[in-house]
């Protein structure tokens, strides 16, 4: 790459601080995610990636004042699937606000309604939102990541909604696996966040059977399989990492993803 | 992929392209990707009008930064009620922009009729224009008519709103493709006071069946998916898409008959991959004469089972 100016931007990496994603999920993950993590939610139709990836990125940019425990942290979405909604982000961050509210007994509730709305539109400008419509546009967004990160140096989240939108567009002149067209695209995000200290989720829409008995591999730190079960109202999630697999059972209600941490 | 061209940059002369060609650098992304030192050395340009034509490319290729704050306000400010008011409870105060509402059912169970009705109500509201693309011949201007009759509508209305609907018949995925370019094209030239809000595509099946092959149905549906987000977010409308239902039913034999709900799975039409496109699918069944039932199938971002009650008459849908 350019020499000197690659030199700079890893300056700024470096000096740059950013805020933690620590409490991101904390069901989830114990301790963080750490700051160039990359997290795979993969899972069926329906089973809630797309709004697990909405929560998560709800408790990122709020803020960590008023007794609402966001990281404070920027994120930039790139948004593929276009299943997405900034309203449906604005409800979770409210949910995230009026539970707080709840545990904390206010007294002027006027006034705090107020300021919660306040604070919810506030936190919006910490997100970026970067729209998709074919396989090139992505490539070359993907590639002008560098320079968002430079510009926006409070990123610390990258979130891709999902990273195999375009595989079968791509799949018509180039035969390859959607595994191995995934660990392509994670090599080249990988190049940008790992100098900028910014961590990556992003969903992926098919998931194989085979993938089952294969530990991590492409340098995935959280893989995170969300399944169905008869019963349509329950789901399972099942948590990867290099040391540990989890099994966590959830439901989808109205407001968000609800963890269900003592049944087994 | 887009091959380089004299019009991303004017420095990039066309001998240079044809050096870079022969350095199997072709494309925009080939350019980006390749080293900047070996790009001074295939085109003798210095490295600071290198690094601008990346930036051009960037700029012209990649997708545009927006901030969410904006986007809730574009958001708020892009609500199309249909009227409908059950309808419109459903769908939390009507159809949003950059959505694709696809709206299930057996034959004969309403879905034209339906869509009728969003048309006609969105059409009657001033400055409001709807596209209807038509693929089974099944557009009925007369009936438009019947149902602003009954809704004593007087003839100048009449007219109004039928100017509005602005219906096209399409044959084939090929035509139906072509007419999306081409409405691409008369979008950006509509002005604010009176835009298209919303595209009705009566009905996918008409035209996705006729084609074949697995593979080749999922990249067209892939590139229709694609072609429907840009022009729904970008164009700030929505797009309504028809679409049949399949019934499988697979008789299960292990058990008892606790398990008799599953025995029957109805799943919409064209197949897997487009399951996951739409944002809202919503299934219209029958119940009875003359009633029908519509509720939320699935939905990124609705409570999915919500239902109401409707019926058909000549005076178009009411809901109960």
């Amino acid at each position: 790459m350019q020499s000197q100016i690659e030199s700079g931007t890893e300056l700024l990496g470096r000096l740059n601080k950013k805020s933690s994603l620590c409490g991101l999920e904390d069901t989830l993950f114990f301790k963080g995610p750490l700051c160039t993590d990359i997290i795979e939610i993969s899972g069926v139709k329906s089973s809630g990636k797309t709004l697990l990836l909405s929560q998560m990125l709800a408790k990122c940019i709020l803020p960590n004042c008023h007794e609402i425990k966001g990281c404070n942290a920027s994120a930039v979405l790139i948004n593929t699937d276009h299943h997405f909604q900034i309203s449906k982000l604005v409800e979770l961050m409210s949910n995230i606000a009026n539970a707080v509210n709840t545990v904390s007994f206010t007294t002027d509730t006027v006034d705090v309604k107020f300021d919660k709305i306040a604070v919810i539109k506030n936190s919006l400008r910490n997100l970026h939102v970067i729209n998709c419509y074919d396989s090139e546009q992505f490539a070359v967004t993907l590639r002008t990541l560098n320079n968002i990160f430079i510009e926006n140096t409070k990123i610390a989240l990258l979130a891709i909604d999902s990273i195999t939108a375009y595989y079968w567009q791509d799949r018509e002149d180039n035969h390859i696996t959607i595994n191995a067209y995934v660990k392509n695209l994670l090599q080249l995000i990988r190049t940008h966040t790992a100098q900028f200290n910014v961590a990556t989720i992003y969903t992926k829409l098919y998931e194989n059977i085979d993938n089952k008995g294969k530990k991590l591999t492409d340098n995935i730190n959280y893989r995170i399989r969300l399944c169905k079960t008869c019963d349509s109202k329950n789901f399972i999630c099942t948590l990867e990492t290099t040391q540990i697999v989890r099994k966590i059972h959830y439901s989808i209600l109205s407001n968000g993803i609800r963890w269900k941490m003592d049944e087994k | 992929m887009t091959k380089l061209s004299t019009t991303i940059n004017s420095k990039l002369s066309s001998t240079m392209i044809e050096k870079l060609e022969r350095q199997q650098i072709c494309t925009v992304i080939q350019f980006i990707d390749e080293d900047s030192e070996n790009l001074i050395k295939f085109t003798g340009l210095l490295l600071k009008d290198i690094l601008e034509i990346k930036q051009n490319i960037f700029e012209k290729f990649g997708g545009v930064i927006k901030n969410a704050f904006e986007l809730l306000e574009i958001e708020q400010n892009n609500i199309v009620p249909t009227n409908l008011s059950s309808l419109d409870n459903l769908l939390k105060g009507g159809l949003y922009y950059g959505q694709i509402y696809e709206i299930c059912g057996i034959s004969s169970s309403g879905k034209t009729q339906l869509c009728f009705a969003i048309a006609t109500n969105i059409a009657l509201s001033p400055n409001n224009i709807v596209r209807y693309i038509d693929t089974k011949r099944d557009f009925c201007g007369s009936r438009i008519e019947q149902i602003l009759l009954k809704k004593n509508c007087s003839k100048q209305v009449i007219d109004e709103v039928m100017d509005h609907i602005k219906v096209c018949c399409v044959y084939s995925i090929h035509q139906l493709f072509k007419v999306l370019y081409w409405l691409i094209d008369s979008l950006k030239k509509e002005d604010e006071g009176c835009r298209t809000r919303i595209i009705i595509i009566d009905s996918l099946p008409g035209v996705i069946f006729k084609s074949s092959k697995d593979n080749e149905i999922t990249i067209t549906l892939n590139h229709l998916a694609n072609v429907c987000h840009y022009i729904a977010k970008e164009y700030y409308l929505s797009i309504v898409t028809v679409n049949l239902i399949t019934e499988w039913s697979s008789v299960i034999q292990e058990g008892p008959s606790t398990s008799r709900k599953e025995n029957c799975d109805v799943i919409p039409t064209l197949g897997k991959y487009w399951l996951h496109v739409p944002n809202t699918r919503l299934l219209l069944e029958k119940i009875g004469v003359g009633n029908r039932k519509l509720s939320i199938w699935n939905s990124f971002q609705l409570e999915a089972d919500l239902a109401c009650t409707l019926t058909i008459n000549d005076s178009g849908i009411l809901f109960s």
